[in-house]
């Protein structure tokens, strides 16, 4: 927090969600700083130790039947996008608990907690951090600082979902960026001070859905 | 009359008192015009009243939501009086405590009357008015009890369970016609006088409800509504079929 001013960071490889979400927060007069691949989560998390709001949004994942991913795909994602998503959440929720006051929002898709053929690699990834955020969010509530994962559907622009995503999700069309970015400002906002540890589906009826039209 | 809500008509049940007033009134100061209802008539009317006197639209209907009859005249009667249905809360509940051994069948059955069959005669009758209107948003109160039990609620737990399936069923089935269906799930909220309801039923203390949330304690009424009116509102246009827990991590919480 900077006077009145919320200092919002967004970690992400790029992507219409993460404009979006930037100009949503610009718009609410918000503070944006942009934390990207390379920057290393220890020194963003000091060099940036009154974030209000830290929105990790997760890359799309490669697909492949299971036995025929590379290892150099699976290390890519572990090692890489997991590890790194992990870090910056522990080393940027340190300071926020350190200030008693803050809150993280992970974007990612719904592979976490629906099984997609061929999405093993983001099932992977999504699982161990929708996992993380329970966990966090009940060591963290003592110190007031929130924790959530944000379950999107298909959404313009993402190339993850196949042809035919409109179709299959109930409101017979897919997402706009923008109506990913006013949830997950919704979570960040006093609003949701209550809600933590829990995932929020924004995904047209995804999730719900049990069969084929 | 500007907000969110602005030329709207908004309807929520068990809406006399409590959380469901609180909806009323929250609709209310974004702009709507808000029908509340309740099976105290006398309790609801001073509600609606007291929200008028505060410069809100507000009107009173009674109604039992037990009653298909009853339900399918009121709605019919709200939309010919306002011309117009935009977002309906069942809100309307009954906490009942008893062990599942001495449990009789007549609380079983009106827990599932007013928390299930109740909401389901609602949505049928709004979601007819929606449909051909082009569009609404349902909203249903849901618990974290639908999620995760508590002894001695057997019937509120199954009840509540029963309405997160409900919302998910009506969300896949209604979304061609533009009707989002969602569903909150708070923990317990602290309201005046729980205290004393909890000691008269014997059951846990304030104290051990407050300790069982990771945020160590309850929720105040303004975050459930606030979650009520973000999922009706649309801001939440791409979400439908989702139950949103407020509930300061009780669901997600494993501990002691």
């Amino acid at each position: 927090m900077e006077g009145d001013i919320e200092v919002i960071a967004i970690a992400t490889t790029g992507g219409a969600v993460s404009r979006a979400l930037a100009d949503q927060l610009r718009a609410a007069k918000s503070k944006v700083i942009w934390c990207s691949e390379e920057a290393a989560p220890d020194e963003f998390a000091s060099a940036y130790s009154d974030l209000d709001t830290l929105f990790l949004i997760l890359p799309t994942f490669p697909q492949a039947p299971m036995a025929e991913y590379k290892g150099s795909v699976w290390s890519s994602a572990l090692q890489g996008t997991l590890t790194r998503a992990i870090k910056l959440i522990t080393a940027v929720g340190a300071q926020m608990a350190a200030q008693k006051h803050g809150c993280i929002i992970v974007i990612g898709g719904l592979a976490g907690s629906t099984g997609f053929p061929g999405w093993g690699i983001a099932s992977t990834v999504e699982g161990a951090l929708i996992g993380l955020t329970r966990s966090l969010a009940c060591e963290w509530a003592p110190v007031k600082v929130r924790v959530v994962f944000l379950c999107c559907g298909a959404v313009e622009g993402d190339s993850a979902f196949p042809v035919g995503s409109a179709m299959r999700t109930p409101l017979g069309r897919i997402g706009t960026p923008e109506e990913i970015a006013t949830v997950a400002v919704y979570l960040a906002s006093d609003r949701a001070s209550f809600i933590t540890g829990t995932l929020v589906h924004a995904d047209g009826g995804w999730s719900a859905f049990g069969m084929l039209k | 009359m500007t907000g969110k809500f602005a030329g709207r008509v908004v309807v929520v049940t068990g809406a006399a008192q409590s959380l469901g007033l609180e909806c009323a009134r929250a609709f209310c100061s974004e702009g709507a015009s808000v029908v509340l209802v309740d099976n105290n008539c006398e309790k609801v009317t001073a509600a609606a009243e007291l929200l008028q006197r505060s410069g809100f639209r507000a009107t009173a209907t009674p109604l039992d939501v037990r009653c298909q009859e009853q339900t399918i005249t009121v709605v019919d009667q709200i939309f010919n009086q306002l011309g117009r249905l935009d977002v309906w809360v069942n809100n309307a509940g009954v906490a009942h405590h008893c062990d599942t051994f001495n449990l009789l069948p007549e609380p079983w059955q009106n827990s599932m009357d007013v928390m299930l069959s109740g909401p389901f005669y609602c949505c049928q009758e709004a979601g007819k008015i929606m449909r051909m209107q082009g569009g609404g948003s349902i909203i249903n109160m849901a618990s974290v009890n639908g999620f995760v039990p508590q002894p001695r609620r057997a019937a509120y737990c199954t009840a509540k369970a029963g309405l997160i399936m409900l919302t998910r069923v009506l969300a896949s089935e209604w979304a061609q016609h533009h009707i989002r269906v969602n569903a909150v799930a708070p923990s317990p909220v602290e309201a005046s006088g729980m205290a004393q309801s909890l000691d008269d039923a014997g059951l846990t203390s304030l104290a051990h409800y407050k300790t069982r949330h990771p945020m160590q304690r309850m929720a105040q009424l303004r975050e459930v509504t606030d979650a009520v009116l973000f999922l009706a509102s649309d801001d939440a246009s791409f979400v439908t079929g989702e139950t949103l827990c407020v509930d300061g991590g009780w669901v997600a919480f494993g501990s002691m």
